[in-house]
């Protein structure tokens, strides 16, 4: 009960400064719409079903590109952290490639893959490659060279090092990339559905900014910011019940 | 298992210079044999012993066992435990290459007092609970020669006697060929029928001790054994 009350104290507090900034009128109301508006424009949006059509598509281009990053990510990754060579062969142009933010690439991707769903998984793969690539590699890397020792001192192959030493001692980072992965494939939507959308929470809120309606805006922005949390949450637990050892000694 | 040492022979290069870890060394260990090594840090143990095990390759000269391929144990000074393995799942870890069954398992961990830890996780675990399940590990693999490197270096008094017990009935009953490193001389008194003595990377002395197991630290034999290895470590 404690722990609830000191979760919802700055809520709260940001939500009364809202509604007090608003009640005063401090900001034009045409900028800034106060939380009475806002709810019941969520209201509306909600009970017509624009919200859940919107958040439904951007819902699944978001675990589409996040599926599609893992199919890439997750086995470049491990064979990058095993093999020297593999590392040295990849590593010039994905350094090169880690550094172009995903949506400066949006005029070739529109170029290249179209206006369709194409072009929107492919800026949510882009942008959620790299966490998830860095984290595996650097599991799998950096596992610790004495417990591969121990592997050698039981005759273990070269495989069997791999699959029962560095694999489960890189599952807390490769878990890590996949959280910070799913976090930045929600960042990577709004540039996702700048390309010519026509459906899709970020369209929603561009939509909305041409029509001057800073109320739909912000319910846009309160819709992903909670799905994001709870898509987060959820993936905790499943984490959570990944590694008993962790929950066991207390650091997660 | 009886080993032989054919001028084993162990230099590292580095930038500067060249180190011998191991001057060529002609040495042999009877089957069944506890023997212990002794010897100041960095005079050539750890170097000795993992030469023995094959996790490092010699600069010259060879190790030949009296048998093809002997199943060969390793006890690290540091318990190397697996952190996602349960106490059970760490000392049945070598099952997981596949081919051996976990009959013994109960029997494993009732010896070593492990059995009310059995399921717990290694970051739970006191530190000498987490070298008695290395030392599990180890024995689970049923080697004919268990090599150790100062296993109970990192523990306080109390535990360390405890784990030396236990080590003295495992010997007494099973019959390995074990050597045993150690920078403690009393515990190489109290745990070998052979006491090897290194100094700057060769055996400077080889002292037999016939006294019957347990031994009292406290005894005269063993506090004049004592005094003749310190003298020769000088």
């Amino acid at each position: 009960m404690v722990r609830l009350r000191n979760i919802i104290i700055l809520p709260l507090i940001l939500v009364s400064a809202w509604f007090l900034v608003t009640k005063y009128e401090i900001f034009s109301p045409y900028l800034l719409p106060s939380p009475q508006k806002t709810f019941s424009v969520f209201w509306q949006l909600l009970l017509d079903g624009t919200i859940a059509r919107h958040l439904s598509i951007s819902l699944l281009r978001v675990l589409g590109g996040f599926f599609c990053s893992c199919l890439v990510a997750l086995p470049l990754g491990i064979l990058c952290g095993r093999s020297k060579r593999f590392h040295d062969f990849f590593w010039p142009v994905l350094e090169f490639l880690r550094h172009v933010p995903p949506l400066a690439a949006i005029p070739l991707i529109i170029l290249w893959f179209g206006i369709d769903e194409a072009s929107k998984l492919m800026v949510i793969f882009l942008a959620s490659f790299f966490p998830l690539f860095l984290n595996t590699y650097g599991g799998i890397s950096n596992c610790d060279p004495k417990l591969l020792e121990v592997g050698s001192s039981l005759h273990f192959s070269a495989w069997q090092k791999a699959r029962y030493i560095q694999l489960p001692a890189a599952v807390p980072s490769i878990l890590v990339g996949l959280q910070l992965a799913l976090g930045y494939s929600w960042r990577a939507l709004i540039g996702a559905e700048l390309i010519a959308a026509s459906s899709g929470i970020g369209y929603m809120i561009l939509d909305a900014e041409q029509m001057s309606r800073p109320d739909i805006v912000l319910v846009g922005i309160f819709c992903i910011g909670i799905l994001g949390t709870l898509i987060n949450r959820l993936f905790l637990k499943f984490t959570f019940r990944l590694l008993p050892w962790q929950r066991k000694a207390g650091n997660n | 298992m009886a080993i032989k040492m054919d001028a084993l022979t162990k230099i590292y290069s580095t930038a500067e210079a060249k180190v011998t870890a191991l001057a060529p060394t002609t040495l042999s260990f009877a089957d069944y044999s506890f023997t212990t090594i002794v010897g100041k840090s960095g005079c050539g143990k750890t170097t000795l012993l993992r030469l023995l095990a094959g996790l490092e390759k010699p600069t010259a000269g060879a190790v030949s066992f009296s048998t093809k391929n002997p199943e060969i144990g390793f006890v690290f000074q540091e318990p190397r435990l697996m952190p996602w393995l349960t106490v059970s799942e760490n000392i049945a870890f070598a099952t997981c290459k596949g081919g051996m069954s976990k009959e013994k398992l109960p029997q494993l961990l009732a010896t070593l007092g492990l059995s009310a830890f059995a399921g717990s996780y290694p970051s739970e675990l006191s530190g000498g609970m987490a070298q008695r399940t290395a030392l599990g590990r180890t024995l689970f693999q049923n080697p004919d020669i268990i090599l150790m490197d100062e296993p109970f270096g990192a523990l306080d008094y109390f535990t360390r006697k405890g784990l030396q017990e236990t080590l003295l009935e495992l010997f007494r009953k099973e019959r390995k060929t074990i050597i045993f490193v150690t920078h403690d001389v009393e515990e190489a008194i109290l745990l070998g029928e052979r006491v090897l003595i290194m100094q700057k990377g060769s055996i400077t002395g080889a002292i037999p001790v016939t006294l019957t197991y347990p031994r009292d630290p406290a005894a005269s034999e063993v506090l004049s054994l004592r005094r003749q290895i310190l003298a020769g470590l000088e």
